[in-house]
């Protein structure tokens, strides 16, 4: 079997480099995998030949082709298309798409985007796909379609939708998952090593669960809770380490809610402190069995921190316990495993997976 | 003559308003609603000449509003488009209360409030005005990240960069979570009972969250492990409040919007709300094991947290009385009009 991948980065052919093409769309990519005009007509001919039996898109970044009536005005309309047709990765994914729709081989989205919304011309790709796996998912999965066009002003205006209708059962959730080939070498933390009771580093300028949950944290510093924020950016090693020196990592929502950090935490062996989730989410981590979360209105993260370090034999399990589910379910290969046996083609891919 | 507020109302605005106790004056967006509400004394009905020779004359403190409908002028509709709408649109009554009324406050310097109890969670194109010009703009569904209020409501707003470089994120501060709270009114309903159900759920299937809890509960009710009261029929609002106060839980997931009524029925009848985790900021929020319970939406998460919590009921009396206390003290729409009208009981 062989699979192309396209999209902003490796995600499937990372795991299954052996049966796997990978072509980027980002502009000043490594040129090695730049998908060229000349790619995709030579792509185009392998599919028509059926020499692919799965295409796997992983959309990092808002995809909305240059030709969208959505630009706000002709002029810019004819500035980006021609900013295009000089930076063809503008445009390649779209181009591509039109050679897809030649043929029948199946495509899955791996959608890790942090936005919960869907554009027109990814609206497009999910009536093409098997699978769109969304990450950033709402609960109620009409929602991504929200203002998408202006017949998309509310729910009951996107159930009429014909198109939307008939895809909303391929879309599932999915997770951003941790790199395993990172977390390798971490070493395990007893609990007398831990000399931090909670540990937070981000930016905070992005969200305001992060600015109003840093005042918090600081009070409970003052109040004699050990809580370390450091000043500066620190490097990766650095930042395992003091996760692992941490009873709890705080680990708000960002730009989307699903974030790194919370399997990071579990995989150095800490326990993420997250505020309740605003997502579907594949394969949860539970309150008080692999995490902890908050109400993100004020008190709520004072409360949950308090209430957690009361019991710190409860804190080891709850972290040891977190650590195997991520273990089993949010490592990247896991993922790749997981969209591979949705698409029904795990048993051929198998001999083939690596764990990265 | 004392000034009072003048209230610019949609549907869901007229609803809150039954249960006012302080004089304002109102305008209907849409004067067919005003007969189907029961309004108190208090309440000066206005039409739109009213309401501006008022404006003009210094009567009103301040102007209270719902988003608006639609827009006047469809930036999203191709030109020749937008012409041939403008066609039903001049003269269009309901549309002309909601702009000429905002800007006549405006010019006369009057202080504008906006709230939004609907179901969306996101400010209109054509409501991005309001929002520069009020003091505060209350809303229910306000999502967690300011950037969702905006995302995807222009072209300018399809993507997060361009969100966070736009001015109208320097007006965010004034976006404040509001409830969709409950009527004064129907504490009438509510009688003392004792406990009969474990479990009670009922409502539309409106949004796979309730589909979810429906299924999941008539499996639980298969199983008799627990005493359900699922019915299959809408209830009268009587029925509805009586089997709530029988019951020591009841189940309340999302629908289109994440609040609903139905937390806060719950609650006044002293049994414990059970709801999936919040996807919006809320105010004065029922806390997790004192006033109701959250469960995960994903896998068996509303099973387990029920097979949890009712291994305690005489917790969940207790929870029950404290939830009571919440609503009557927060979340009655007599003391939502006065949070938002900043008027102090």
């Amino acid at each position: 079997m062989r699979i192309l991948e396209i999209g902003g980065g490796p995600f499937v052919s990372s795991y299954a480099p052996a049966i796997s093409d990978f072509y980027c769309t980002f502009h000043g990519c490594d040129p090695a995998v730049a998908l060229t005009r000349r790619r995709i007509l030579a792509l185009r001919k392998r599919l028509r030949a059926g020499e692919y039996d799965l295409v796997v898109y992983h959309i990092t970044a808002k995809a909305t082709a240059p030709w969208h009536r959505g630009y706000v005005s002709l002029g810019a309309l004819g500035g980006t298309v021609a900013a295009s047709l000089l930076k063809f990765q503008k445009i390649a994914w779209h181009y591509f798409h039109w050679v897809l729709r030649d043929c029948a081989t199946p495509l899955i989205v791996i959608d890790t985007q942090d936005a919960p919304r869907l554009t027109v011309s990814e609206s497009y790709w999910l009536d093409r796909s098997q699978f769109w796996f969304m990450r950033e998912l709402p609960p109620n999965h009409m929602n991504l379609f929200l203002g998408m066009t202006r017949r998309c002003g509310d729910v009951v205006n996107i159930q009429r939708n014909p198109l939307l209708r008939r895809n909303f059962a391929k879309i599932e959730p999915f997770s951003l998952g941790y790199f395993a080939e990172e977390m390798r070498d971490l070493k395990r933390v007893e609990p007398a090593g831990k000399i931090h009771d909670v540990f937070y580093a981000g930016k905070s300028h992005t969200s305001s669960v992060r600015e109003r949950g840093l005042e918090e944290l600081r009070a409970l510093k003052a109040a004699g809770v050990r809580v370390y924020i450091p000043e500066t950016r620190l490097s990766r090693a650095d930042f395992y380490q003091a996760c692992g020196q941490s009873w709890l990592v705080w680990s708000p929502e960002g730009q989307g809610w699903d974030c790194y950090r919370h399997y990071e935490a579990l995989m150095s062996y800490s326990v993420p402190v997250m505020n309740y989730p605003t997502i579907e989410k594949l394969a949860p981590l539970l309150d008080g069995e692999h995490c902890f979360y908050y109400r993100p209105e004020a008190g709520g993260l004072t409360e949950v921190v308090q209430r957690a370090l009361k019991d710190k034999s409860a804190l080891a399990r709850i972290a040891e316990q977190g650590r195997a589910h991520a273990l089993q379910h949010h490592a990247r290969s896991q993922l790749t495993r997981h969209v591979l046996a949705k698409a029904g083609m795990l048993a051929q891919a198998e001999p083939h997976l690596t764990e990265g | 003559m004392p000034q009072k507020p003048l209230l610019l109302a949609d549907e869901w605005l007229l609803g809150v308003v039954q249960d006012i106790d302080l004089p304002v004056a109102l305008v209907s967006m849409q004067e067919h609603l005003v007969p189907r509400h029961t309004l108190p004394p208090v309440v000066e009905v206005l039409d739109r000449k009213q309401a501006l020779a008022g404006l003009q004359e210094g009567r009103f403190s301040r102007l209270l509003m719902s988003p608006r409908r639609g827009p006047f002028w469809d930036k999203q509709r191709p030109f020749v488009s937008r012409v041939w709408e403008m066609r039903k649109k001049i003269g269009d009554e309901s549309l002309l209360r909601q702009y000429a009324i905002p800007k006549a406050a405006l010019a006369c310097g009057v202080p504008m409030t906006v709230v939004d109890f609907s179901d969306t969670f996101h400010i209109a194109e054509w409501d991005h005005p309001l929002l520069q010009a009020a003091e505060t703009y209350w809303f229910r569904e306000m999502p967690i990240h300011p950037y969702h209020l905006l995302l995807n409501t222009s072209r300018r707003f399809r993507r997060y960069s361009n969100i966070s470089k736009n001015p109208l994120m320097r007006e965010m501060h004034k976006v404040q979570p509001i409830s969709l709270g409950l009527s004064d009114a129907r504490q009438k309903f509510v009688k003392a009972a004792a406990k009969r159900h474990d479990i009670f759920f009922s409502g539309a299937d409106t949004g796979p969250a309730r589909v979810q809890a429906r299924q999941i509960l008539q499996r639980l009710k298969a199983g008799g492990e627990f005493q359900i009261y699922l019915p299959e029929t809408t209830l009268s609002q009587e029925d509805f409040y009586q089997a709530c106060a029988e019951s020591h839980v009841v189940v309340s997931p999302s629908g289109w919007g994440w609040d609903c009524y139905r937390h806060y029925e719950a609650g006044l009848c002293a049994s414990v709300p059970v709801m999936n985790y919040p996807t919006i900021r809320r105010y004065r929020p029922f806390i997790d094991g004192e006033h109701g319970f959250y469960y995960d939406l994903e896998g068996d998460g509303l099973e387990r947290c029920l097979r949890k919590i009712l291994s305690d009921k005489t917790r969940l009396v207790e929870m029950g009385q404290r939830a009571r206390a919440h609503v009557l003290e927060y979340h009655l729409f007599s003391k939502l009009l006065r949070l938002v009208l900043k008027e102090t009981a």
